[in-house]
């Protein structure tokens, strides 16, 4: 079981010495790629890739080639990855954690939006559409 | 003949998918996916293959490749540290479905398809490309035209490298080289020719004409293998003399879903016109009105579902050109009606005569 965020900080607070911190939780550290993620997400959610890659909404060879690890996708993207998973928001963070960008933020009205889409399972359209409405902008495809 | 022309860049990605509608995903794996599109424009159907990590030096090359032998590339573009190509769909199957149906080859069938493997690599190797993955499931046939096709683990041969860094290819095929001893050159994808022309045989080149041509492919030692294509062209000659006038038959292909709803419903017409009718007195009037019947229906189907492969040989049905297409239907749609009328009047004559008198009332 890997531990939670929180418990890492709290431990990280109380360490002396960071190559102790790093032995004794390398496991918890994450230096997966992007790519790594979507691959180890797709076994865990037993989904093909075309499937999530349609749900995406993403142009198919840009969302392939994000797949392959030969592109750099933006925020956007990376969120219409999530409802092409139909992930948790927890799942999500780890995806765009792996992207090297900020987890999704309650606080930010937009981000607000995507987890509450994420939360009632609803598909990108219907989150664009919410967006919309609440005059955001909608996800970038 | 179109031709290919190299694009850059993201705006060109845009354009491709405004260009193309995706269609399906045909294959994945974790050096390209391949999909199939349409053209917006002409309808047209094509292959789009994304090359991850693709050597950039080999677009150039594969835009000059021009041969019957090997897949025509309409676009090119390098995204990134990508490749994406996109191909003409080339309508058949691959030699390896064919195997896997049970399909089998004379040897004067395998020495042709061996000629023409072997005008798919002059053309690439001219251009300094290795394919470096020759094998069945690479080799498409249309028409009888076989038509090498994925160039995804292709490289361009640099003089000044002592090997190769990274392993590609598909073990059997590939040649030793390929496993990391030496630099692979066109001498590999002569190797793998000769291994594709082995299988084909059964495994079995002991008393086969041109045993010894395959023999010098498929040596371990690249020097004591043809230095090139055009060689082993030289030494077939002799052999193919004899098998020129012959044409591949048509291997089985895949059917495409309309198709398959063509025979059905072909098949549905049939069934349907093979039920009695009342002027059917005797079996022989059965027969007869029967041949009349099932001619009226399949020859009705017949330039659709390119039945006998008639669009190979009766004029313009084939034409690129879609108003002396239309030209080569009002001509079959004659030639139908002229020989229906024949046949109803042959069949006419032989009826017997209670048939007869049932039809004339």
């Amino acid at each position: 079981m890997k531990k939670r965020t929180e418990e890492l900080m709290q431990i990280l607070e109380k360490e002396q010495d960071i190559v102790s911190y790093i032995h004794y939780n390398n496991e918890d550290l994450s230096s997966k790629t992007l790519s790594e993620c979507l691959s180890e997400f797709l076994a865990q959610y037993d989904m093909k890739k075309a499937d999530v890659i349609n749900r995406s909404g993403l142009n198919q060879i840009y969302a392939y080639q994000i797949f392959a690890g030969t592109k750099n996708p933006s925020r956007d993207k990376v969120i219409a990855l999530m409802f092409g998973f139909m992930m948790s928001v927890d799942d999500g963070n780890v995806l765009l954690r792996a992207a090297g960008m900020s987890d999704l933020y309650p606080r930010d009205k937009r981000d607000a939006v995507v987890i509450f889409g994420l939360n009632n399972a609803l598909d990108v359209e219907e989150v664009d559409d919410l967006l919309f409405e609440l005059g955001e902008q909608t996800i970038e495809n | 003949m179109q031709y290919a022309t190299l694009h850059r860049g993201v705006n060109f990605l845009i354009g491709l998918s405004e260009k193309y509608d995706i269609l399906d995903t045909l294959s994945e794996s974790n050096k390209c996916v391949v999909m199939s599109a349409r053209s917006r424009t002409d309808g047209e159907q094509v292959v789009i293959r994304v090359i991850y990590n693709a050597a950039e030096g080999i677009l150039q090359s594969l835009l000059r490749v021009k041969s019957p032998h090997v897949v025509q590339v309409l676009d090119v573009v390098q995204d990134g540290s990508d490749v994406i190509l996109v191909e003409k769909f080339i309508e058949g199957g691959t030699l390896r479905q064919f195997l896997d149906n049970g399909g089998q080859l004379t040897e004067d069938e395998i020495l042709f398809l061996f000629v023409q493997l072997c005008h798919a690599l002059t053309a690439i190797h001219r251009e300094g490309i290795i394919h470096r993955d020759l094998k069945p499931s690479n080799i498409m046939f249309h028409n009888g035209v076989a038509v090498l096709i994925d160039f995804d683990v292709a490289r361009q041969h640099d003089p000044f490298q002592s090997q190769d860094t990274v392993y590609m290819g598909t073990k059997g095929y590939a040649a030793p080289e390929q496993y990391g001893f030496a630099q692979t050159d066109k001498r590999s994808d002569i190797y793998s020719l000769g291994v594709v022309m082995k299988e084909l045989l059964g495994g079995r080149i002991t008393g086969v004409k041109y045993q010894d041509v395959i023999k010098k492919c498929t040596q371990f030692d690249p020097a004591n293998r043809y230095q090139s294509v055009n060689e082993i062209l030289k030494e077939l000659r002799p052999f193919s003399k004899a098998g020129r006038a012959f044409h591949i038959r048509q291997l089985r292909t895949k059917m495409s879903v309309p198709k398959k709803i063509g025979y059905v419903v072909m098949g549905f017409y049939c069934l349907v016109v093979l039920l009695p009718q009342p002027h059917e007195v005797t079996v022989w009037d059965y027969i007869l009105s029967k041949i009349l019947y099932l001619e009226l229906v399949v020859l009705l189907f017949v330039p659709f579902l390119n039945i006998f492969h008639i669009r190979d040989w009766f004029p313009f049905l084939k034409h690129k050109n879609f108003l002396l297409k239309i030209l080569g239907l009002f001509l079959y749609a004659v030639a139908y009606v002229v020989l229906l009328l024949e046949t109803n009047m042959i069949v006419n004559a032989l009826y017997s005569e209670q048939a007869k008198s049932l039809l004339v009332s």
